[in-house]
Order: structure tokens, then sequence, then C-alpha cells
């Protein structure tokens, strides 16, 4: 029964199309679709026409300027198979409410506080808890949030977002052949990053997968589950040790809890005999 | 003509000064909390109050920045923090963060609400749900393109502030947590690294990747920027030196003034910019005014950021019988250099040293300890805070 609870609360953000059928067969039956155009950050992106199914939200996540704005105007005013869509721009908030659309924010560095939470809630129907917080903070908002919101439970999280096509630029200036992903190395931390970019800019992503797969809560109305990076095999053991609350291994998949249990820190300490 | 505003930044109250001596019509500031560079030195409430009551005697404004995307444990004081600043009677918050605007309206405050550039705001749709929650003035994504802004403004009304010189960030402003993933800093709490200057490298590629953007400068674009209605036009900074506050308000407040009389010509815009991409020690564009930046907008070999050492004094008093200035040493300067004063009132001339007194009066030949006090022979009278530097330029080259 719990299970079953889980899994019609579980949304698949589709960064490969293949994987709906897997999605299904464990009995995850809702959608999140990188929007065609009006998305960064992902290799494969879809067309209203390539959605078909039943249970459909479209991912707007990229910086939109006035000619987006009209242009979404138009095709969300007609949009017809879909849900909702999960945006970071507030400029969609007016958009929005002209159409009988769910609208739910998904900014992941937005979302930090419970009483700005409720403010943005006076707007929209929902919206993702951002992954910068510790569990102890996601549970807090949780437990003073005017409605149920949703948890980011797995997934390369966004690191950066540039207008820029970095990529581009730098292998131009090299005289290098063009690609339009890289994984960077910082030689001092020896983080990774995976570099993604398209015409609309630059995303760099943590090269770790953020597990919070077994996270729960009453007040959680939706847990979204992002494959990006992943084969067929990780994806069916993130589905497992998802629904079936277990511990989670991938191959040649390297896991983080981000900041979970770690605070980020913002006022460095003073220096040890600084006066 | 609408309202034209030029913003200088400042990280304490001799910052505040100079940049208001030199130009400014408006500072913005940061608190002890809630502010975006929160290991700069900052202004306690007491700063605060001196810094508007200064600001005040001249008619020009203060901004505060409140800033920061707030985490639950933030909350706490946020509200007595933002009463207080109204006591104070500063002229503007600065916000990213909803709440912050939202407490403001609720507890009917006085001062104006300025939305940050952190709220990365780009489309006329999020501009006016901000003016629908009373705020009076929007600072633009630097990634706003000139026809992107104008369009915004015709579609809105509310007062834009953009950005014309400075620091860029590589990402969309609020939108890069890699300070938070690669040293635990928190880039929207104010602790920002800027990993977007580091360097990495590529498995399959002996350079290095670098993502670093040059700086923005907007010389030749004041003109555009004013036309399409742009109000403020905000220098980025408040953790750089008084000499590069009193320089780049200096050059701005100059371009504005000519623009607005119609004496500017091509060649102060030319002498501007080699004196700016001088005192920043890097170099600076357009950015996105005018187009995507591609390639030539980034810094991609190894670069060393030198500390800029042109500063030499700061004036501090002038003997017109004796034609003898009294400078505070700020850098290394000897008998024989070529320097030049400039200041507010005080049009940039430049000469040789050939006499240099310590505080005793005893002469010296060179002034090598930071800070002291010395004469030195001065041909044109100077005043109290206009500033010398090495000679960089024959301004008349460009004129």
């Amino acid at each position: 029964m719990l299970r079953k609870m889980i899994r019609n609360k579980t949304i698949l953000l589709v960064s490969n199309k293949s994987f709906i059928d897997n999605a299904k067969e464990v009995g995850i039956n809702t959608f999140l679709f990188p929007f065609k155009g009006f998305s960064v950050g992902f290799d494969e992106t879809f067309e209203l026409d390539d959605i078909k199914e039943e249970n459909s939200y479209l991912y707007i996540n990229r910086a939109l300027e006035n000619n987006d704005i009209n242009n979404l105007k138009e095709i969300l005013s007609n949009v017809k198979n879909i849900k909702g869509v999960f945006f970071e721009d507030i400029g969609l908030i007016p958009v929005l409410e002209n159409t009988k659309l769910e609208k739910i924010i998904f900014a992941h560095h937005l979302t930090t506080n419970y009483k700005s939470i409720n403010y943005y809630l006076e707007y929209v129907d929902s919206l993702v808890i951002s992954t910068d917080i510790t569990e102890e903070e996601i549970k807090e908002i949780l437990d003073n949030a005017n409605k149920p919101l949703g948890i980011f439970s797995f997934g390369m999280i966004p690191l950066m977002y540039s207008r820029r096509k970095l990529l581009s630029n730098f292998n131009e200036f090299y005289e290098r052949e063009n690609k339009n992903s890289e994984v960077v190395l910082e030689p001092v931390t020896k983080e990774k990053f995976k570099f993604v970019e398209n015409e609309y800019g630059t995303v760099s992503y943590l090269n770790k997968h953020y597990n919070n797969l077994n996270f729960r809560n009453d007040n959680v109305s939706f847990y979204l589950i992002n494959p990006l990076e992943l084969n067929e095999n990780n994806l069916n053991l993130v589905f497992d040790a998802f629904l079936n609350n277990k511990e989670l291994k991938l191959d040649n998949i390297t896991l983080t809890d981000g900041f979970l249990h770690k605070k980020t820190i913002a006022k460095l300490p003073p220096k040890e005999g600084a006066r | 003509m609408e309202y034209i505003e030029l913003l200088a930044p400042a990280g304490d109250l001799e910052r505040l000064k100079i940049a208001l001596l030199y130009g400014a019509d408006a500072i913005y500031i940061g608190g002890e909390k809630f502010s975006l560079r929160a290991n700069a030195k900052n202004f306690s409430l007491e700063d605060i109050k001196e810094a508007v009551s200064y600001a005040h005697s001249l008619n020009k404004k203060v901004y505060v920045a409140v800033n920061i995307l707030f985490h639950n444990e933030d909350l706490e004081g946020l509200e007595d923090y933002l009463i207080e600043l109204d006591k104070i009677g500063v002229d503007a918050v600065i916000a990213s963060d909803i709440v912050v605007v939202k407490l403001i309206n609720e507890l009917n405050l006085s001062y104006e609400i300025h939305v940050s550039t952190q709220a990365s705001n780009l489309n006329y749709e999020s501009v006016n749900f901000w003016k629908k929650l009373n705020v009076k003035r929007v600072v633009l994504a630097r990634e706003s393109s000139k026809e992107n802004t104008k369009l915004i403004k015709e579609k809105t009304n509310v007062d834009l502030e953009c950005f014309v010189h400075g620091a860029m960030c590589t990402s969309i402003s609020g939108k890069c947590v890699l300070s938070n993933y690669t040293t635990n800093r928190d880039s929207n709490r104010g602790g920002c690294a800027q990993i977007c200057r580091w360097t990495f490298s590529l498995d399959d590629f002996d350079k290095p990747f670098t993502i670093m953007p040059k700086d923005l400068n907007m010389i030749e674009n004041i003109k555009s920027m004013i036309d399409i209605g742009v109000n403020s036009f905000k220098v980025e900074g408040r953790m750089r030196s008084i000499y590069y506050i009193a320089t780049v308000i200096l050059m701005y407040r100059t371009l504005i003034d000519k623009i607005l009389d119609g004496t500017i010509t091509k060649g102060y815009e030319r002498y501007a910019l080699n004196i700016l991409n001088r005192c920043a020690n890097r170099d600076s564009v357009s950015q996105f005014y005018n187009s995507l930046p591609g390639k030539d907008e980034q810094y991609f070999l190894d670069r060393d950021e030198a500390s800029n050492q042109d500063f030499l004094g700061l004036v501090l008093e002038y003997d017109e019988e004796k034609g003898l200035a009294k400078i505070e040493q700020r850098n290394y300067f000897k008998l024989g250099d070529d320097v030049e004063i400039f200041g507010p009132k005080t049009d940039t001339f430049s000469y040789k040293i050939h006499t240099i007194y310590n505080e005793d009066k005893e002469s010296v030949d060179i002034a090598r300890h930071p800070k002291m006090v010395c004469y030195i022979n001065c041909p044109k009278k100077v005043i109290e805070n206009d500033m010398m530097r090495i000679k960089i330029f024959d301004k008349n080259m460009f004129l």
C-alpha cells in the first residue's frame, strides 16, 4: 500500500525517452519533459507532439527573455496534452494564470526557507524544495509549508547556468572540435563537473548523483527523480532502492548526499592570530 | 527626461565618502548581516546611520543590500533589521528573496524596494510580478540585451537599474552554487569563492579549461541606455579600493554629464576606456548589450592578476604659497617620477616630482612607507581627497 502511494507520488524527469517504459514497469506514471526550445542542460528535449503520456508536465528551466515569454503565452494557452508546468522563471506565473495548467516552481537554489516558500505558494500550486539545504531544513520547511511540496530525490544537480556558450567559446579559441558536453576536473579539490551546452547557454553539473531516495515525509506531494547520465541498469537500481527503501549502489556512478548532512557557510571564521 | 542616477558601491565609510565626492548620486552598501559580501568589512547599524546622514547632507541616497537567499535560520532577526533600517532613514533596500519584499510591504516600511540582479529578471512579466509587490526598481540580469531592456521598460514603466562597469559572473546571477560544492562557501548567502575564475583540466587537452569572463564596461553605450530609459547606472565593486572607485565614478560621472550636455566625443570615450581598463587590471567589454558574447569576451590563457600599483597618494592639503601638496602615500614614489593628479573638481594634470619632504620637512628621495605623510611640489592648486597616480597616458593623445 505504501509502495503504491509512493509510486503515485513519483515523477520521472525524462532525460531519455526509452526510460518511460522502465518507469511504467514499476508503476511510475507521471513524467516531466524538458521542453524543446525552453530548457537547458539536457541532451534530449521534447516537443509537444512527442509527449503522449497521460500524466505529463513540461519543464521550462532556461532564462526567458521577452520574446520567449510572448511565444510561451501562445503555446501554453493552446496546449492540450499537459497537466502542468515546472518552471524557474517567475515571469511564467502571470503567463500560466490564464491557463488551467498546474504551476510548480522548480528552481534548485531559490526555495530555501519556509517563509519564502509560503509566499510563492500564494501564486503556484506547489514547488520543489531546494537541494542546497540540510535534511533538517527540509523537514522544517515541510512542517511549516502551507501546502504539500516536492522533493528532489535523485539526480545530477545543476550548479551553474551561464547564458554563454562556454564549450563553444573555449573550443573556438583553441580551434578544437566542438562538443556539446565535457567533463572537467578542478585540480585542487578534485571535484569533477559536467558541462552541457545548447544554443541557450551552458549548464554545469556536479559529476555525482545526489541521493535522497530514502527520504519520506507525509507532507511531500511528489518525489522527483532525474535519471540524467544513467544507463538502463542503473535506472532500475534507482527505482528498486527508491520503492523498496533500500541502500543504493550504482555501477560507475558516484553518489553524494550534497548538503543533507552538512551546512554551507557564508561568513568565514576569523584567521588564527588575526587581530 | 527620466531620473538618471550614477550608483556606486561602498565597502566602508571611507569608500562611501570618496564615491559621493567623486560624483555618485547614490551608494549601495551591505550591512553586517543578510548581504552578499559576507566577508567584506560591511556597515554596522551605526555606520549606516552615519552613511545616511552624510549622503543626505549632500542630497544623495543610500541603498542597503539585504540580498541573500535566506535559509530558515537566517530569518531570525530579519524583521527587526528591516525596521531598524527604516528608522535610520535609508532610501531603499535591495532584495533578492521574496520574503524581504513581502515583509517590507507587511510592515509598511517607508523606503523603496529594489529587486537585485540576483533575482535574474530578464523579461517584462517577471518585472511586472515584482511591480505588483510595490517594487519601485528592478536591477536587471546582466544578460539583458539592448532590445530586451528597451521592451521591459516600455511594458512595465518600472525604474530600471543596469550594471555598467565591473566584474561579471560567468553564471546568470543567482543561479550558481559552484562555490558551495567546491569550497562549502555559500554563494547565495555571501560566501562566493569565485570558482568561475579558477582553472580546470581536461583529460584530452593540455591547456587549462577556463570560463572566466572579461569585465563589463558600457562606456560606448551609456547614451543608448539613457535613450531606452535606464534610470540607474550601477558600478560593481563593494570590495574595491578607493582609487578604483574614484577613478571609475569620476569617468562615468564625466561621461554622463557630457552626454546630457551634448559634448561627448569618441576621443573622450577612448580615453575613459583606457583609464578604466588600466585601473582594474583587466580587459572590459560591453558583454551582452549588443550581442551574445563569444570567445573574445572571455579569458582563456592563464592570467596573473597583479594588483594595480598606480595609486600613489591621497591629497590632504595644499599650500598655495609654497606650491606644496600634502600627500598621504599609498604606493612607493620617488624624485623624478611623472605623476598626475585628478579629482572631482580638479581637471587632470601631470608633472614631474622634483621635491619630496617627509613629515618633519626633511628632504627625501623616496616616499617608501605605507601611508606616510609627505609634501611634494605641485604646480597647480589641488584639494583634499584629490588623488595622485603614475602618469599613465597623455590625455591629449585621445582628445
